[in-house]
């Protein structure tokens, strides 16, 4: 079943939700919002695009395999944990630089790992799913 | 000069966790480049046993540890000195020694991975200063050995005989790391330095029979005393290279060194003497009559190490300054014969492809150098000048002697012993080495001359040293008096001499020397004599006793662990849910304060209430619902209701998550749900009644808890220190969010964890297929 409509929609959809997740993931420290959401919303944008078009089309279109998007999130979310041993403070403290009025910190560079992560673990499980049990194909 | 040996033990970790990268540039000449860094230690701590004064020690601070109480600071004192020269001087030729052994077989980085990690720990062992870092060292060294005993490890026996070695050498481990906490306790500190200087001696403190009987596991389990002795023969499994540098300076020695460094705070007691004399005079005469009937020439080794391990115990636990003395010498001549020994033996071994004595022959005149080495060392294990055995042997007789309580009974052991080593030497002697018109000359590989020089300089240069040092033993005196101090915290002089004199001991020598040959003259007979005796022994054969207790055990785990473990996820629930409310039922009775107050309450709210009502009727139509598509739904419709719930409560970050969370598990589930088989009543009436009270039980239980929370007040409310703190020292409005990626960012860290060990997990429970391998992916 060929939907032009609906395939058109979502794959501006696609856009519209990652945007709307970095935008999340990055708001979220001050108003509602954070790693962890941005990343379902970003892997629930994904996921609607496989049930349109296919998990091997969501491949195609996130280039990587998600495992290693997955491992990356880890890796990110454990330096940003870490980093601050180098300055010989404990591990996950916070570590804060004003640029331009704007506070960046580790924390934040965890919750981008942590975003990272949930849309690598999501994205995985459900092409995963989709692949093994032959669905949309 | 101190800080450098440090410096150097830490360059020999480092270069064991590099071989994986320097042994493809270094190639077959890892062996040998790798030996400079022990020998220059060696050279090092050469310097220092010129020049260190009597009763001084140096401490190095490293600075660096785990805990205030383990920090890895370091000691040299005359005991570690003489431990460490052994250590770092035969660790350096089995290295050269091994890059011709071991050129022929796989895994060789591996071998020298664990070779030198396995040397790193040994030399942290003897120059650590603090009780903690030296278990750490002591496991260390038990981990490895068991890497390196089980090198063959696609063979069944190495498998095993590693096994045993770890199990056994791990209970001593266990046992050495409570008495050392133990000791610890009692003496408020660790480092060892600290406990000499206090003159600390529990001896007579209610707990020291505990710690002792600790510490006697610990050293009989490292250095194989009866009954724990089965291990070591079974590690000759071991390349030979692993075996001489096990059986000659390191690994059991551990124990050694151990009783050595605490005998200070513990020895002299009676419990002490008793036990020592007791199983170090038992093993000593095991040993040496077992090596009598072996033919394997790496087993009679093994066996005449645990007899000097033995005699080691012994004299320690005697607990006299001639007894230490004599300890100390035994424990450098025994290094040095039983290295030269087991090299010659690998040597034999490569050159020929036998071990077996009763298949080798006329090896002085085939391979003279191996075999002149091999005869010196022989002369020093049989205790005959002008070795340093010699020596050894007369201050081992010297101090039974002077033991009046018990010279009775370690005299006649000692000698008994002796005579038997003698008769082994001398067997060897004339088994392998000597020109015999029966048997044939055993044909050789290469000719001596061919064999590289590294090969033969271990043997050699351990002879050669055996040698110098029965001639001039007075180079030993200051090192000897300032471990003597140390071990018998009182200034000893030490005067070292080749010949003492004709008096009872030498009589007690020669008269040894004389029984020896009489054994070996006799050997048929008493070969004999051991053989069924070994036979009769053989029932009670402890290592396979020891496997059998291990199968065992394991079987008995096995059961259990499948009576706990049954692998039905409904019983997995039902005893969570059951424990889970019996504990928390109980604390909620046994908790103050009341339930519920009607003051507090709010006004109802319809749209709450309307919320509450589809909630419910959601879960109801999902219990009694016959699709199973209608029952995910409705529980979906459930998982809504929860989020709008803390919508009108204020929660927005936990709504959005909740609302997003439930949406992508419901197009999973449907996907999945899709692909399974229609409902089935699988379960009977009685289970479902019996799942649904438990069910219901829990839910009042929540209920309970919720209504409790409100009363109960463990400690001071935290929220409050949220808000103040979050957009002061986060930087962020949104508490949520600074709790989850700040303050309690590392209970954020392992949640993300286990969300990649769950993604893991899906990938290989779809991915996995036994039946098909090269599955289309």
């Amino acid at each position: 079943m060929k939907n032009i409509v609906l395939e058109r929609i979502v794959s501006l959809f696609l856009y519209v939700m990652v945007g709307f997740a970095l935008f999340l993931l990055f708001r979220g420290h001050s108003r509602p919002g954070g790693g962890f959401i941005g990343g379902i919303i970003a892997a629930a944008g994904f996921l609607l695009y496989g049930i349109v078009f296919g998990s091997e089309k969501v491949l195609e279109k996130i280039k990587v395999d998600p495992r290693y998007i997955l491992g990356t999130g880890l890796l990110v979310a454990f330096l940003a944990a870490i980093s601050p041993m180098m300055l010989g403070k404990p591990p996950l403290t916070g570590m804060w630089i004003t640029l331009a009025g704007i506070p960046l910190g580790t924390p934040l560079l965890f919750d981008i790992g942590v975003f990272i992560l949930v849309v690598g673990m999501i994205v995985s499980i459900f092409t995963n799913i989709m692949d093994v049990l032959k669905w949309n194909s | 000069m101190e800080q450098l040996a440090i410096i150097l033990i830490g360059f020999i970790f480092l270069m064991g966790l590099m071989v994986p990268v320097l042994r493809p540039i270094l190639k077959s000449y890892t062996g040998r480049i790798l030996a400079l860094i022990p020998f220059a230690l060696f050279a090092v701590l050469t310097f220092m046993f010129f020049t260190l004064p009597d009763q001084t020690a140096r401490l190095v601070d490293t600075g660096f540890g785990f805990l205030p109480e383990m920090q890895f600071s370091f000691r040299i004192d005359g005991l570690s000195l003489i431990f460490g020269m052994m250590v770092s001087g035969i660790g350096g030729l089995v290295l050269g020694y091994s890059s011709f052994y071991m050129a022929k077989y796989a895994g060789r980085t591996k071998f020298y991975f664990f070779l030198i990690l396995f040397m790193g720990a040994m030399l942290g062992l003897v120059f650590t200063d603090n009780l903690l870092a030296l278990f750490i060292f002591w496991e260390l060294t038990s981990i490895t050995s068991f890497f390196l005993i089980g090198f063959d490890h696609d063979k069944e026996k190495p498998r095993q005989a590693a096994l045993q070695a770890l199990l056994i050498t791990a209970l001593g481990g266990l046992c050495l790391l409570f008495a050392v906490i133990m000791i610890g306790n009692l003496a408020g500190t660790f480092r060892l330095s600290e406990l000499y200087a206090q003159g600390f001696h529990f001896g007579a403190h209610s707990q020291y029979q505990t710690v002792f009987l600790l510490i006697f596991v610990a050293v009989a389990t490292k250095s194989a005393q009866f009954p724990f002795h089965f291990w070591l023969p079974g590690a000759m499994n071991a390349p030979t290279p692993i075996s001489a540098y096990l059986h000659s300076a390191t690994m059991v020695n551990a124990g050694i060194f151990l009783l050595l460094r605490l005998n200070p705070m513990m020895g002299g007691t009676i419990a002490w003497k008793g036990a020592l004399i007791l199983t170090g005079g038992l093993t000593m005469f095991i040993g040496a009559f077992f090596s009598l009937g072996q033919k394997d020439l790496k087993r009679i080794l093994a066996f005449t190490t645990i007899s000097a391990l033995g005699t080691m115990v012994m004299l320690i636990g005697m607990n006299t300054t001639a007894s230490i003395k004599a300890a100390l010498i035994f424990f450098i001549v025994h290094g040095l014969y039983k290295g030269g020994l087991f090299m010659v033996a690998g040597i034999i071994d490569k050159n020929t492809g036998t071990r077996d004595i009763d298949k080798l022959g006329g090896l002085l005149k085939s391979m003279p150098v191996t075999s002149i080495a091999g005869i010196l060392a022989l002369l020093s294990m049989s205790g005959l000048p002008p070795m340093l055995g010699f020596i050894g042997k007369e201050l081992i007789y010297d101090a039974k002697v002077q033991m009046p309580e018990l010279s009775w009974l370690v005299v006649p052991l000692g000698v008994a012993a002796n005579m038997m080593m003698v008769a082994i030497s001398v067997l060897v002697f004339y088994e392998i080495f000597l020109p015999r018109k029966k048997k044939p000359a055993i044909p050789l590989k290469h000719k001596e001359k061919e064999l590289p020089g590294n090969f033969l300089a271990g043997p050699v240069a351990l002879a050669l040293v055996g040698l110098g040092l029965g001639m001039t033993p007075g180079w030993l005196n200051n090192i000897l008096s300032n471990a003597m101090y140390y071990v018998q915290s009182q200034t000893v002089e030490v005067h070292l001499a080749l010949w003492h004199g004709f008096n009872q001991v030498l009589l007690l020598s020669i008269f040894t020397v004389i029984m020896g040959v009489l054994i070996f003259i006799l050997r048929r007979p008493v070969g004999n004599l051991v053989g069924l005796i070994i036979q009769w022994t053989d029932q009670y054969h402890l290592p396979e006793k020891f496997n059998n207790l291990i199968g065992n055990y394991l079987t008995f785990a096995g059961k259990h662990t499948n009576r706990i473990q049954h692998g039905y996820h409904r019983y997995y629930l039902i005893t969570f849910f059951v424990a889970t409310m019996l504990l928390i039922g109980y604390q909620l009775i046994d908790a103050n304060g009341g339930w519920f107050q009607p003051s507090e309450g709010s006004p109802v709210r319809m749209h709450v209430v309307l919320v509450l009502v589809v909630s419910a009727m959601a879960i109801l139509f999902a219990v009694f619902s016959k699709s199973r598509l209608a029952a995910i739904i409705s529980m979906g419709v459930v998982g809504y209701g929860v989020a709008v719930l803390y919508m009108f409560y204020g929660a927005i970050d936990l709504a959005i998550t909740q609302f997003l969370a439930e949406t992508v598990l419901m197009v999973i589930f449907v996907m999945v749900i899709y692909h399974l088989p229609h409902f089935a009543v699988l379960s009977t009436k009685k289970s479902r009644l019996r799942d649904a009270a438990i069910a219901i039980a829990v839910g009042i239980m929540m209920t309970l808890v919720v209504l409790k929370a409100r009363f109960i007040n463990l400690e001071e409310p935290i929220s409050q220190f949220f808000a103040e703190k979050s957009f002061l020292e986060g930087y962020g409005r949104n508490i949520v969010n600074v709790i989850l990626v700040d303050f309690r960012a590392l209970d954020t860290l392992g949640e993300i964890t286990v969300l990649a060990l769950a993604a893991a997990g899906v990938f290989t429970l779809l991915r996995f297929n036994p039946l098909n391998k090269k599955s289309d992916r």
